[in-house]
């Protein structure tokens, strides 16, 4: 059974990686780090004395279904919306969400050359991720970021194994293909 | 590139980025870590009954089992009513059984007048 500061040291190395984990699956920091404090009270409330190897796995889930709780809800929202705006004008139809994105607010040009770059091709592969499906981001963030085994993820996924492969191979290539076409080699 | 090393060259990439996240989305995460651990149940009891209460309402609420238990409920307290409210006092059968005259006299219709008429002198 887990201690409360084993709990404390989870989720301080976690936070980071679930808040980007959520803001790349909902494009928006904000509603991100909703995402992330509800995942973790449930993970203290009703999993919190549980061994703590069992933290991660244990959290991905969680945080995966929050991501996809919210999903449903908002599916649900636009179904609505899209009916009421039916009576008025859809003008903004064709707007790309991640137009919405607040632009980096540091001034370039007081940083050096080689942060500068790094910066630069984060910015495309973040882009990059945004633009995947969501199970192929899910795969390959639980996959690869996280670290986890094929059978983990698929456990996570609520899918087969098999899936599992093909949302990450697929991934991975999509990953590529947008990279080679920005001139980003790594 | 093998598909694996491509993957981990990303990620590696994408790793750099947590530096980037600024103060005051640190201080939110922060934030929310202290609530999540001022959360965390004192015993695993407790943890299990939070649990087994959480399930419950989750199955009601997935099913939509409220109303049918709202309904159910009223349904019930209809009938409870009702047969608390056609409840005879308690004497009356044994009173009849017991009385000298037969039942079908009591639903005569002359019973009365005879008996008033009787009771003259």
């Amino acid at each position: 059974m887990a201690t409360a500061q084993e709990l404390a040291n989870f989720l301080a190395e976690v936070e980071l990686r679930a808040f980007r984990q959520a803001a790349y699956a909902l494009h928006d920091d904000h509603l991100a780090l909703d995402i992330v404090q509800d995942a973790m009270l449930k993970l203290s409330q009703s999993y919190g004395l549980r061994p703590v190897s069992e933290f991660p796995m244990l959290f991905q889930r969680i945080l995966q279904n929050t991501i996809r709780d919210f999903y449903r809800r908002q599916k649900v929202r636009n179904t609505w919306t899209t009916l009421l705006s039916a009576f008025s004008n859809d003008d903004d139809d064709a707007r790309d969400p991640l137009e919405t994105l607040a632009p980096p607010d540091e001034d370039v040009s007081v940083i050096p050359a080689a942060q500068l770059e790094q910066d630069q091709t984060l910015a495309i592969i973040e882009k990059a991720l945004h633009s995947l499906p969501p199970r192929q981001r899910e795969a390959f963030i639980l996959r690869y970021w996280e670290d986890m085994d094929v059978a983990e993820t698929a456990t996570i996924m609520g899918c087969s194994q098999g899936s599992v492969k093909t949302h990450c191979s697929r991934a991975v290539h999509t990953l590529a293909e947008i990279l080679r076409k920005q001139g980003l080699t790594l | 590139m093998q598909e694996q090393d491509m993957a981990k060259h990303i990620v590696a990439v994408l790793k750099r980025g947590d530096h980037r996240l600024d103060q005051a989305t640190l201080d939110r995460l922060a934030s929310a870590r202290r609530q999540a651990m001022a959360a965390l149940p004192a015993s695993a009891a407790e943890i299990k009954l939070a649990g087994v209460g959480k399930e419950l309402a989750t199955f009601l609420h997935e099913h939509r089992i409220w109303p049918a238990l709202l309904a159910g409920a009223m349904l019930v307290m209809f009938i409870l009513m009702q047969s608390a409210g056609n409840r005879e006092p308690v004497g009356a059968d044994s009173l009849l059984l017991a009385a000298e005259l037969p039942p079908e006299a009591f639903l005569d219709k002359g019973f009365d007048t005879w008996l008033e008429q009787s009771a003259q002198p």
